[in-house]
C-alpha cells in the first residue's frame, strides 16, 4: 500500500468521497490507482492542514510549480506575495466563515521563482481546519484579460475624446452646458450623503452686447474667452465653470454645509475680477457681470435644470436691482410664481367666462344733487374665492399682457353700459381707471377706436379714463401725447387721487387734464386736519387755473360735503351719497333720489 | 444633516450587554462579519458594537468619496462619526490588521471617547524599508496586488460596460465576482487596498494616547513577527502577546485565545 508521509490516500479520498464524482469509485479502487488518479488529474491538487502546511500535493501540482516535495512547506512558501495578502485577508476568512473559496485568481511561485498565474478552488473541513485545494492555470484567462485591459484602455481614450468633444464649450474650452447638467446630475445625488453643498452661479455679462456692437464679434468672442480664464482661474480645481450660451456662463461650486458666507465671499471676487478692464487687440474694454446663486439641498425636491432656473432668476433680480452684483434664489419666491400664473390663467377664464362685472358709483352735484355721471368700478365674482375688490388681484398683475385684456374688457362693458342706458333716455358719462401700462399698451389707440366704433351710439364724451396721478408721471411726455389724442377723441381725462403723486406743475402743463379727482385721504380728514384743507385749496386752486373740474372722492359724511362745497368744490362721490352698485340699480337708484 | 444616519451609513449593530463598550473594526478584504466568533463569546459581558467601512459590507455605497478614503484618516472618521452620533466615551476599540492604524488614528482623533485599544496583527508599514525595518513586501508585490484585485473583482461583460454605456453606468452594474460574506466594492476595495498597503505609519506610533494590547500571531504571512515587536516598541503604552498560532485571522482561526487575551488586558 503506497503510503504518504503524513496523509494516505485512503483517507483523502474517504474525504474526497463526499464529492458526489468520487462516490462510486472509493468502492472498486484500491488505494494504488487512488494514488494515480489523483495524480493524473488534470488540475493541481494540494492539501494544507490547520498551520497552513501542506500535506499532499498531486503530481499535476508539483510538475507545473516545478517542485519534487512540497510537504510540510507552509502554503505562504508557494504564494506570491501579493497572494499571501489576499489568501489572508480574503481567502482564510472566508474559509473559515463559509467553509469555500470558489474561482479565486491568484498567483503561485514555482520553484524556480516565476509567477504562475491559476484559478484556485478551496474547501475547508470544519472538523480538523485542513483546506483542500484545486488549482488549474489561468495563464489564457490572463492573457485574455490582459487583452480586456487593453480594449478598456482604448475605450476610455476613445471615451474621453468623444465626451470632451461633446461636454466642451468650443470657443472658450470651457465645460459646456450639457456637462453642467451632467455634473448637477451625478453631484445632487451624493451631496446629501456627502453631507455637502452645492452652490450653482448663473452669471451674464453687463455690456457685452454694446462691445460686440461696437468692436465686432470677433473681438466679442475674445472677451468672452478671458471672462472664461479669468473666471476658471480664479476657482479650485473641483469648482466647474461653463459657458452656458451666449455671454451666460454657470459656476458650480461644492463645499461643506454651513458655508454660504463663503460663497457668498467667492461670488463677489469672480464679479470683481470680471470688472478690471479687458486689454484685447490693444483696447481696453470694460464690463461687468450680474450673478445669480442657488444653493443644494434645499428644503424639497429639486432637479438640476431647476436649479439652473432658480439661479438665472436670481440673476436676473441683480440686474433690475442695477447690474453688476450677485442675488440669491429665494426657494419661497418660486410658490409666489406659481400663484402669480395660476392668478393670470384664472383671471382670462374669467374674462371669457363673463365672472368680471362693473359696478357704478354716482357722481353728484354737491350743490344741486344732481347725478352728473358715473365711475366703473371692477369686480369679480370668483367661483371659489367669491366676489374680490380691485385690491384683491389688480396688484398682482401689474404690468402683465393681462392689464391689456382686462383694460379692453373694461372699456367695452362701460361703452355698452353707457349705450344701455342711453337707450332707455339715462345719459350717464362713465368713467374708467386705467392704468400707464395700459394706455402705453401697444396699439393701444387703434383698439379704443375699434371699441367705440362698435357703439356707434355712443358719443366719445360719454367716456372718460381716469388715470392714477403717480402713474401718469411715470413717463408724462407719452403718456400725455396719448392723452392727447384721446381728447381729441373726445374722451375726458381724469386725473385720479390726485394730491397722492409727487406732481409738479410742468407735469400738470404736459398733462392737459379734463378733471382733477381729489384724493380720499384729504377729503376724510379734512375736518381735523387743518393742512388737508389747505391742501385741497391749493388743489382747487390749481383746477381753477389749468381750467379743469374737480371732483373730491371719498365724502362719507354731511358735513365733510359742506366743507368742501364751502372751499369750492361742487363735484364728489363717496359712500355719504351712494355705494358703488351693480348697473341695473343705478336707475332705481336715481329714480328714489 | 440631521436625517441621514450614519448608523445607516456604516451599518453599525450593536450587540451583547455590558457596561464596557468594545468596538471592533474589520479589517481590509472583509466586513463586521469576520468578528461573529469572537463577538459571540465576548457578547456576555461586553456591549459590542460591530460596523462596516464606507464601500465595505452592507454600509452605503454611495457614501464612498475616494478623497475621503484615499488615506486611512477617512475611515478613522467613519469610526469617530460612529462614536460621536451614539455619544460614547471610554470605548475599548479593537482593529484587526489595518484597522489597528486606523484605531490608532481614531483615538488620536478622538482621545475622549476611545480609551484603550487592542491591535490584532498590526502593521504601521506594509513595505521593506531596508536595512532598518522589514515590512515583508516591495512595492512591486502591492502593484500586483491590486492587478489581482481587478482580475477577481471584475465581471468580463462589467469591466467594459460602463465604458460602453458612456462612463456613467451605477456602481450597482459592476458586480462583484466573488460576492458572498466578503462582500466589498471593488472601487471601493481598491482604495482601500492602496490606503491600506502603501501608507506608512510608522512615525504616528508614538503619538497614541492610549494604553495599547498587541497582538502577534507567530505565523502570519502579512505581517512578520518583527513588525508586531516594532508597533509595541514604538507604542508609548503597550503590551505585546505573540499568540501561539498561525495566521492573520487569529480572532477568526483562534476566538478563544484571543478573547482571553483582551479579557486580561480590560482587567
Amino acid at each position: 500500500m503506497c503510503t504518504l508521509k503524513l496523509i494516505t490516500v485512503d483517507a483523502l479520498l474517504s474525504r474526497v468521497v463526499r464529492w458526489p464524482s468520487y462516490a462510486a469509485v472509493d468502492v472498486i479502487m484500491d488505494s494504488s490507482y487512488k494514488q494515480s488518479m489523483i495524480d493524473n488529474m488534470p488540475s493541481g491538487y494540494f492539501v494544507t492542514d490547520v498551520t497552513q502546511s501542506i500535506q499532499f500535493a498531486n503530481r499535476y501540482a508539483l510538475s507545473h510549480l516545478g517542485y519534487e516535495n512540497l510537504l510540510q512547506r507552509p502554503l505562504s512558501e508557494i504564494l506570491t506575495r501579493a497572494s499571501c495578502i489576499l489568501f489572508e485577508s480574503y481567502v482564510s476568512p472566508l474559509l473559515v466563515r463559509e467553509g469555500v473559496c470558489n474561482e479565486i485568481q491568484l498567483s503561485l511561485k514555482t520553484a524556480s521563482g516565476e509567477k504562475l498565474p491559476v484559478v484556485l478552488n478551496a474547501r475547508r473541513e470544519e472538523s480538523d481546519g485542513e483546506v483542500h485545494w484545486t488549482f488549474i492555470g489561468a495563464t489564457q484567462r490572463d492573457k485574455l484579460f490582459h487583452e480586456l485591459v487593453q480594449a478598456r484602455n482604448l475605450l476610455e481614450e476613445k471615451n474621453r475624446l468623444l465626451e470632451a468633444r461633446t461636454v466642451t464649450d468650443d470657443l472658450t474650452g470651457l465645460a459646456n452646458r450639457l456637462s453642467v447638467t451632467q455634473y448637477l446630475t451625478e453631484h445632487l445625488k451624493n451631496a446629501r450623503v456627502r453631507q455637502t453643498q452645492i452652490v450653482v452661479v448663473f452669471i451674464d455679462l453687463d455690456g457685452f452686447k454694446a462691445i460686440n456692437d461696437s468692436h465686432g464679434h470677433l473681438v466679442g468672442d475674445q472677451v468672452l474667452k478671458a471672462v472664461g480664464q479669468r473666471l476658471a482661474g480664479s476657482l479650485r480645481t473641483s469648482d466647474l465653470v461653463a459657458r452656458y450660451g451666449g455671454d451666460e456662463f454657470v459656476v458650480l461650486l461644492e463645499h461643506g454645509t454651513g458655508e454660504s458666507k463663503k460663497n457668498e465671499r467667492m461670488i463677489l471676487r469672480l464679479l470683481q475680477k470680471l470688472r478690471t478692464p479687458f486689454q484685447i487687440n490693444g483696447q481696453m474694454l470694460s464690463l461687468s457681470a450680474s450673478a445669480g446663486a442657488t444653493v443644494y439641498p434645499q428644503p424639497g425636491a429639486v432637479e438640476p435644470e431647476q436649479l439652473i432656473r432658480q439661479a438665472d432668476q436670481a440673476m436676473y433680480k441683480s440686474k433690475l436691482a442695477g447690474k453688476d452684483q450677485v442675488s440669491w434664489f429665494d426657494p419661497q419666491w418660486e410658490a409666489t410664481q406659481r400663484t402669480y400664473h395660476e392668478l393670470i390663467s384664472q383671471m382670462r377664464a374669467g374674462i371669457k367666462q363673463d365672472q368680471f362685472v362693473l359696478h357704478y358709483q354716482p357722481k353728484i352735484n354737491l350743490l344741486t344733487g344732481a347725478v352728473v355721471g358715473a365711475e366703473a368700478l371692477i369686480r369679480w365674482q370668483h367661483p371659489e374665492r367669491g366676489m374680490l375688490m380691485p385690491m384683491d388681484f389688480l396688484p398682482h398683475i401689474d404690468s402683465h399682457h393681462i392689464e391689456q385684456e382686462l383694460g379692453d374688457w373694461v372699456i367695452d362693458s362701460a361703452l355698452r353700459q353707457i349705450g344701455n342706458w342711453r337707450a332707455r333716455g339715462l345719459l350717464l358719462p362713465v368713467s374708467v381707471n386705467v392704468s400707464a401700462y395700459y394706455l402705453m399698451s401697444e396699439k393701444f389707440l387703434d383698439r379704443l377706436l375699434a371699441l367705440l366704433h362698435n357703439y356707434p351710439g355712443v358719443p366719445a364724451s360719454q367716456l372718460e379714463l381716469e388715470l392714477l396721478e403717480s402713474s401718469a408721471i411715470d413717463d408724462s411726455r407719452n403718456i400725455s401725447s396719448i392723452a392727447g389724442v384721446c381728447q381729441r377723441m373726445g374722451i375726458k381725462i381724469a386725473l385720479d387721487d390726485f394730491g397722492t403723486g409727487y406732481s409738479t406743475l410742468s407735469h400738470l402743463r404736459n398733462l392737459s387734464v379734463d378733471v382733477l379727482k381729489i384724493d380720499r385721504s384729504y377729503v376724510q380728514d379734512m375736518l381735523t386736519n387743518p393742512s388737508n384743507v389747505a391742501i385741497i385749496r391749493g388743489i382747487i386752486g390749481f383746477a381753477k387755473a389749468f381750467n379743469c373740474l374737480i371732483i373730491a372722492e371719498g365724502i362719507e359724511t354731511d358735513e365733510q360735503l359742506n366743507a368742501l362745497v364751502n372751499l369750492g368744490c361742487h363735484y364728489g362721490q363717496g359712500y355719504y351719497i351712494a355705494r358703488p352698485m351693480p348697473a341695473e340699480s343705478i336707475e332705481s337708484w336715481i329714480a328714489a333720489r | 444633516m440631521s436625517d441621514y444616519s450614519i448608523k445607516a451609513r456604516n451599518n453599525v449593530k450593536i450587540i451583547g450587554s455590558g457596561e464596557h463598550v468594545l468596538m471592533l473594526a474589520h479589517g481590509f478584504g472583509c466586513d463586521q462579519n469576520m468578528w461573529r466568533a469572537l463577538a459571540d463569546k465576548m457578547g456576555n459581558d461586553y456591549t459590542i458594537i460591530l460596523f462596516d467601512y464606507v464601500g465595505c459590507g452592507q454600509s452605503d455605497f454611495a457614501a464612498f468619496n475616494a478623497n475621503r478614503y484615499t488615506t486611512l484618516d477617512g475611515y478613522a472618521s467613519d469610526i469617530t462619526d460612529i462614536l460621536s452620533e451614539l455619544n460614547l466615551s471610554d470605548v475599548t476599540l479593537i482593529g484587526h490588521s489595518v484597522s489597528s492604524m486606523i484605531g490608532m488614528l481614531a483615538a488620536i482623533k478622538a482621545p475622549d471617547r476611545i480609551c484603550k485599544l487592542v491591535m490584532v496583527c498590526p502593521s504601521p508599514y506594509y513595505m521593506n524599508d531596508l536595512p532598518g525595518y522589514a515590512g515583508g513586501f516591495e512595492r512591486d508585490d502591492l502593484e500586483e496586488l491590486i492587478d489581482m484585485m481587478d482580475k477577481n473583482y471584475i465581471g468580463w461583460a462589467n469591466y467594459l460596460a460602463p465604458l460602453v454605456m458612456g462612463g456613467r453606468a451605477d456602481q450597482s452594474d459592476v458586480e462583484n465576482l466573488t460576492s458572498s460574506f466578503c462582500s466589498t466594492d471593488p472601487r471601493a476595495a481598491k482604495t482601500f487596498a492602496r490606503a491600506t498597503f502603501f501608507s506608512d505609519y510608522r512615525d504616528i506610533l508614538a503619538n497614541c494616547p492610549v494604553p495599547t494590547l498587541v497582538l502577534q500571531s507567530l505565523a502570519d504571512s502579512l505581517v512578520p513577527v518583527n513588525v508586531g515587536e516594532f508597533v509595541a516598541g514604538r507604542l508609548p503604552q503597550a503590551t505585546l502577546r505573540i499568540l501561539d498560532t498561525q495566521g492573520h485571522c487569529v480572532h477568526m482561526t483562534d476566538p478563544e485565545l484571543t478573547g482571553a487575551e483582551i479579557r486580561g488586558f480590560l482587567g
